[in-house]
């Protein structure tokens, strides 16, 4: 193994090491896309699960739905906020974080998040994951005072 | 993984090298005395390459580019030096570990490791270990090694020169890394 051979680079070493990259080159163009493909496939894949289970109309006997026939119904939203993160996770199969939340267009454009009121007084700003932040300082189930 | 991140691992990567031929001058008669193995953990390191490649990547693609690299070494095996064919395709594999950010950590360490086991052979090549005492072959006091009068093309190799191909090599096989880099953005781009 530490027989001394070339050192410089022939001709046809050149052209192996091209051919070589250009046949990585191909496998990483493929992987890439496919990467890429599978992961914006699989979040609208599960965004409509989310937004399937949260309509009653669709989906009459999950206990997360609280539109019916475009009206939210407000007794159902409120028992949204009661339900744990992990389990409304595991009950609609998403491996994925979401987070579900409500926002208003005012005249002048601008979204303003409209807190979910769970009948006691306490008003969150979506259910989900914590790690989403919808605006600066505001997760998900961020908790307004 | 953007292009400045990934100029910045190969560096790291291909920086083995350097510091393998810096442990070999720093301790070279410990280098001389080992140097058996050393082409047991470049080998090592290769398996272990694709072995990180079979945990994340496709079982086929994998094993299209294990029989692309079975090819090269066996095309080139007896007329190159097994370092150039070995960081060859290190090099050009580098940026198929990016799309993974673990495996290319986990690619990186392996390339870092498999340089300082390269350099310091290189090193262990362009010189020759201090002779015992009493040896009729050296006149010299002093026992420290010796750079080898490598005669090609009539010229000598010293510390200098075996530090600078070193380098040389260092720079090329990080051009060689950003070089297959770049065109497999390109290919991504154009299938897109």
């Amino acid at each position: 193994m530490l027989k001394k051979r070339g050192q410089t680079w022939s001709f046809d070493l050149v052209i192996a090491v091209i051919l070589f990259i250009v046949v990585v080159a191909v496998f990483y163009a493929f992987l890439a896309n496919r990467n890429t493909n599978t992961g914006a496939q699989e979040q609208q894949d599960y965004a409509k699960a989310v937004s399937t289970k949260l309509v009653c109309d669709a989906a009459e006997s999950s206990p997360y739905c609280f539109i019916e026939q475009g009206n939210i119904i407000e007794e159902k939203l409120q028992e949204l906020p009661d339900f744990s993160y992990e389990s409304i996770r595991s009950d609609m199969g998403i491996q994925g974080d979401f987070c579900v939340y409500m926002v208003v267009v005012d005249e002048n454009g601008v979204e303003r998040i409209v807190p979910f009121d769970d009948g006691t007084g306490n008003q969150y700003a979506g259910v989900g994951s914590p790690e989403f932040e919808l605006s600066e300082n505001i997760a998900c189930n961020h908790q307004f005072t | 993984m953007d292009f400045i991140t990934y100029t910045l691992s190969a560096l790291i990567a291909l920086s083995g090298v350097v510091v393998g031929s810096y442990l070999a001058n720093s301790a070279p008669e410990e280098v001389h005395t080992i140097k058996k193995y050393f082409p047991l953990v470049q080998m090592i390191s290769l398996v272990l390459l694709f072995f990180v490649l079979y945990s994340y990547f496709p079982f086929f693609i994998v094993s299209a580019l294990l029989i692309l690299t079975f090819a090269f070494f066996r095309l080139f095996w007896h007329r190159q030096n097994v370092n150039i064919l070995d960081y060859s395709v290190f090099a050009v594999l580098f940026p198929l570990t990016s799309l993974v950010a673990v495996a290319h950590y986990y690619v990186t360490l392996i390339l870092f490791a498999f340089g300082v086991f390269s350099g310091a052979l290189f090193y262990v090549l362009h010189t020759i270990p201090s002779t015992k005492k009493g040896s009729k072959k050296s006149t010299k006091k002093d026992s420290s090694l010796h750079v080898a009068h490598h005669k090609h093309r009539g010229r000598h190799h010293t510390h200098d020169e075996i530090l600078s191909r070193l380098f040389a090599s260092y720079a090329f096989f990080l051009l060689l890394a950003c070089v297959s880099y770049i065109v497999s953005e390109i290919f991504m781009h154009l299938i897109n």
